[in-house]
């Protein structure tokens, strides 16, 4: 089918094809070409890591904490369950087949057994003595050849999963390192001009700002900050000389320990920045603060 | 993991949870529904760990193409069983130009990382045109293929393909000139 298509057309479908796979007679000529260009393949792959890291652009939704508690429970039962059934790696097999024994059963002998007894046609009598020794003898090296087969298939099976495990393992760990990588950079350095927030009231939060002028990176980090009645949130303002109102600068909500980490990108004259702020707003945050901030820091205060 | 290794599934969960129901949510935009996605999602990256193929793309990545793919599924059915109308466009996506806010999690590391990663795809995504930004998002988000965008869009079939070929090929430039500058 991928005749129908010159390689220049097929390379052209490669882009809508990792974005929105077709079941059509483009994506079939598609799949068949790439099966057998190297070229495409790896243009291929190449448009699915792209396309696969669109993902990201998912507004944020963290799961309600029961809710994350009990589908992963649910995962590890299942998870447990199947373990104790089938074991990953080590297919079953019916009783009484070749390949189904017990961890202590001795791999060849029984089944030397059982197939001569059961499976095996006796061999007609002119074979004499040597004949019938000669057939054991190769149903002895077929069964030896077919049970090393097996055992090595679930052996590399084996290393296989041990591999994927650690490099989903390595991969997370360099994923977490570079993230606290990218945290520190973002708290630390000569281009980072903090701003201390204050609590306006009696209320005891505290915060500050890290703003990275070299990559307009704004960060904050707050601390005793309480929960948010239920369908309000924060919402972080940045007053500057060049707006009229307040920007607002997204909403956060604090974790169980009353921290919080709030992150935004906005490009700002070092001379703009008045003063930060942060004020309890109706949940999804409002186009302009609806109440008095709870915390404020000064540009010029530090 | 496919060794029957539950400690490493709850790892993996704990990391991208907030990630694959941001997916599912975004695409079925329903909780509960969602929730049996970020299930599936896992479970079948349970199963199929052993397909994993590191050098070729992120965990996030492989789970987001699963999460992404079962709630299209869903999306799918519901549009087939209800005959309802394609689903509203998709929300504007992150800017570079105006703050955004990231959710709150227990892991801050996490959340810091979560939203360079959003903001860096969300900056390669602003480079494109509106209209490419917008075809991309209808395939994605919206599981449409390019003909049920073309109706959508009220432009010819070969318009879009060519729209979304050049979106494509232009976002994946810049996404690579992204991770450089990071790795720098």
């Amino acid at each position: 089918m991928s005749n129908d298509f010159t390689h220049d057309q097929l390379r052209e479908m490669l882009a809508t094809e990792a974005l929105h796979p077709s079941s059509g007679a483009e994506g079939e000529a598609v799949r068949m070409h790439v099966a057998g260009c190297d070229a495409c393949a790896a243009e291929l792959a190449g448009y699915r890591d792209a396309a696969a890291q669109l993902a990201f652009l998912a507004p944020a939704e963290p799961m309600p904490a029961a809710r994350e508690r009990r589908v992963r429970d649910r995962l590890l039962t299942r998870a447990g369950a199947g373990r104790e059934g089938v074991r990953p790696g080590r297919p079953a097999a019916p009783a009484g087949s070749p390949i189904s024994r017990t961890p202590d059963e001795p791999d060849i002998k029984p089944r030397i057994d059982d197939r001569t007894r059961e499976g095996v046609a006796p061999m007609p009598r002119r074979f004499g003595g040597g004949g019938w020794l000669a057939a054991a003898a190769s149903i002895v090296v077929l069964l030896g050849t077919l049970s090393l087969f097996v055992a090595q298939r679930r052996e590399l099976q084996g290393l296989r999963q041990r591999v994927t495990t650690a490099t989903i393992a390595t991969q997370t760990l360099a994923s977490d390192l570079a993230s606290r990588d990218s945290l520190i950079e973002t708290l630390i350095g000569p281009q980072v001009e903090i701003v201390q927030l204050t609590a306006t009231g009696d209320r005891p939060p505290s915060a500050r700002m890290f703003w990275n002028r070299e990559t307009d990176r704004w960060t904050l980090v707050g601390h005793a900050l309480g929960a948010p009645p239920e369908g309000r949130t924060y919402q972080l303002w940045l007053i500057t000389t060049t707006s009229a109102t307040p920007v607002g600068a997204g909403t956060f909500a604090p974790d169980s320990s009353g921290s919080a980490v709030h992150t935004a990108t906005y490009p700002l004259e070092r001379d703009a920045l008045v003063a930060i702020a942060v004020s309890e707003e109706p949940a999804g945050g409002s186009p302009q603060p609806t109440t008095q901030p709870f915390l404020v820091g000064s540009a010029s205060s530090e | 993991m496919a060794q029957g290794d539950e400690h490493a599934l709850g790892t993996l969960f704990d990391r991208w949870a907030t990630l694959v129901n941001s997916v599912a949510v975004r695409i079925v935009q329903d909780p509960d529904e969602a929730e049996e996605i970020v299930e599936d999602t896992f479970w079948q990256a349970w199963r199929q760990a052993d397909r994993y193929e590191g050098e070729r793309g992120t965990v996030a990545a492989w789970l987001g193409t699963i999460a992404r793919s079962r709630a299209l599924d869903r999306l799918r059915a519901h549009r087939r069983s209800r005959e309802e109308p394609w689903a509203q466009p998709p929300a504007e996506h992150p800017t570079t130009s105006s703050p955004e806010p990231i959710a709150h999690t227990s892991d801050p590391a996490r959340d810091a990382e979560h939203a360079d990663q959003r903001e860096r795809v969300a900056r390669a995504l602003d480079a494109l045109s509106a209209e490419q930004r917008e075809t991309i998002l209808l395939a994605y988000f919206g599981g449409l293929s390019q003909s049920e965008i073309a109706e959508r869009c009220g432009l010819p079939l070969g318009t879009v393909k060519t729209r979304t070929r050049l979106a494509m090929e232009k976002l994946r430039g810049l996404l690579a000139t992204l991770d450089e500058g990071v790795r720098r």
